[in-house]
């Protein structure tokens, strides 16, 4: 099965990375709190406008990384990402959203890579998939 | 986005150079740059709307940069007290193209643009993104000499970074030929020649 941005990484080496895997998981995404925004499954780069201000994704594995989407592996992961980049960040919500949605990733829907120690993982979707169909808001981190 | 009161001005006046990301997800949100003299600035990621990202842009020194990176000071206290008395607010869109380039004071920037008092930088998370180049630099610039002398205190509190920084860099082929110069100037066997120097071994050789 061929992957969705194939023809962004098929001269990236290394893309996806060895160490991406399809397998079953269950994931944590941030999201707008509309499931149907534009924005909600879409990977750094190819969403409009992108929040990119330096040549950052001329480097090879950061540009594969920016075509894939960006996951947890714990709800607890999650949150204690976003709430670290909210110090930050105050308007971090307006640009990856303030709300969790959560899914079950698994062989079909693409190759994930090794979570690091903050259980963030990237998913190279394939070609067919359509996440917002297999993900639902499960957590609001507004704090409205 | 917010309704900014600065001065406008035709065009971004400095040239500068990215050195590294230091907060990044799904892209840069606080980025260091530099310009030819050596100076070091900020990209602050504030704001998006449907056609731009904006950014606040700014000089920091290089203490306070390395207070930031040593969790001495938080990066609200950055933007508020910029070393220049004042901050550049752009505009860029997909292009790169700056846009609404003004000068502002901080004390004029709209409050949802100001980060938490507590927000102190979490290099643990942000090491996860960064790759061989930029840990190579934090690493010189947090275990350099004079570092060490000024504020051992710091070093030793964050000790478990620098290690797992060059944990990383050990997975990544890195070698002792790698090392800074301010350290591979300074080998571990003869640490005990530097007088009023720590323990290099202590610190960066205990294996």
């Amino acid at each position: 099965m061929s992957l969705k941005y194939h023809d962004m990484i098929k001269d990236l080496p290394d893309c996806p990375p060895i160490t991406g895997k399809n397998i079953t998981t269950d994931s944590y995404r941030f999201v707008f709190n509309d499931i149907n925004h534009k924005n909600n499954f879409l990977p750094a780069l190819i969403i409009t406008p992108k929040r990119i201000n330096s040549k950052i994704f001329s480097e090879d594995r950061m540009k594969c990384s920016g075509y894939a989407l960006s996951l947890f592996n714990t709800l607890e992961n999650a949150i204690k990402r976003y709430v670290k980049l909210q110090k930050s960040v105050r308007n971090i919500k307006k640009t990856i959203g303030d709300h969790i949605a959560s899914g079950l990733i698994d062989k079909s829907d693409g190759y994930v890579t090794e979570p690091n120690k903050h259980g963030h993982f990237d998913l190279h979707e394939f070609d067919d998939v359509h996440l917002k169909n297999k993900f639902s808001v499960i957590y609001d981190l507004s704090g409205d | 986005m917010e309704n900014i009161q600065g001065v406008e001005i035709n065009k971004f006046p400095l040239d500068l150079n990215h050195v590294m990301d230091l907060i990044y997800f799904e892209g840069p949100l606080l980025s260091l740059f530099k310009n030819e003299s050596g100076d070091h600035y900020l990209y602050y990621w504030c704001d998006v709307d449907d056609i731009y990202n904006r950014w606040i842009i700014f000089r920091i020194s290089q203490q306070n940069l390395k207070n930031y990176l040593l969790k001495k000071t938080a990066l609200s206290d950055l933007i508020v007290k910029p070393v220049d008395g004042f901050v550049y607010v752009v505009d860029i869109n997909d292009e790169l193209r700056f846009n609404n380039v003004c000068l502002i004071k901080s004390d004029e920037l709209p409050q949802s643009y100001i980060p938490e008092s507590d927000s102190f930088y979490d290099m643990e998370t942000e090491l996860d993104e960064l790759n061989k180049k930029e840990k190579l630099f934090l690493l010189n610039f947090l275990i350099d000499k004079n570092t060490i002398n000024y504020s051992l205190e710091y070093i030793l509190k964050y000790q478990y970074v620098i290690e797992e920084i060059k944990k990383q860099l050990k997975t990544e082929n890195f070698s002792d030929s790698d090392l800074p110069l301010s350290i591979s100037k300074y080998p571990a066997d003869d640490y005990d020649n530097y007088d009023n120097e720590i323990s290099f071994n202590q610190l960066f050789y205990k294996s």
